[in-house]
């Protein structure tokens, strides 16, 4: 599971009625394959 | 490396994301998205969002058909909420997938995308169909 890349905004549209819709975006990752986990033993 | 057995990842998002309904094992269906004001962590909760608009205990959530240990929710339509108070939402950081037991629990968790997400009033946070992806491998 990972946090977001801060740089990565999500998208606001006009509604015509003078407010907005923010359109939110997320990746949730159960595990990252890093390669530099540490062994248990 | 951590790595996961694509059938086995595909099983742990059918069984924690109550995909297709009710299981035996996992989440209690339906399962429910929160927005939090700070990030959770794997081992602790983030602050939900209390604000005039927003539904506390989240609002439920479906999630399409695991595949290559992979999903992504809500189906069907996009899950929304208006701020219908006088100030903004300051900050939206984090979501979190909770199922609906007796006694809630807490699945998986994460940030949104450029967050933290301020929402002005009158404004609306929405999810759009498919925006949350989940990954198991």
């Amino acid at each position: 599971m990972s946090e977001q890349p801060e740089g990565d905004q999500p998208v606001t549209t006009d509604n015509g009625d003078g407010t907005q819709t923010v359109h939110a975006t997320a990746v949730l990752q159960a595990a990252a394959a890093t390669g530099n986990e540490e062994e248990n033993g | 490396m951590a790595a996961i057995v694509q059938a086995q990842a595909n099983q742990i998002l059918t069984a924690t994301l109550a995909i297709g309904g009710s299981n035996t094992v996992g989440a209690t269906s339906p399962v429910k998205v929160k927005l939090t004001t700070t990030a959770p962590s794997n081992v602790t909760a983030g602050t939900e969002l209390s604000a005039t608009g927003y539904t506390a205990g989240g609002t439920a959530i479906t999630f399409a058909t695991a595949s290559g240990g992979s999903t992504s929710g809500p189906t069907g339509s996009a899950i929304s909420w208006t701020n219908s108070g006088g100030t903004a939402w300051t900050g939206i950081v984090g979501l979190e997938i909770w199922d609906t037991a007796g006694t809630p629990i807490r699945w998986w968790y994460g940030t949104w995308s450029g967050q933290p997400i301020v929402i002005a009033a009158g404004n609306t946070f929405s999810v759009s169909t498919s925006a949350i992806t989940v990954t198991a491998t």
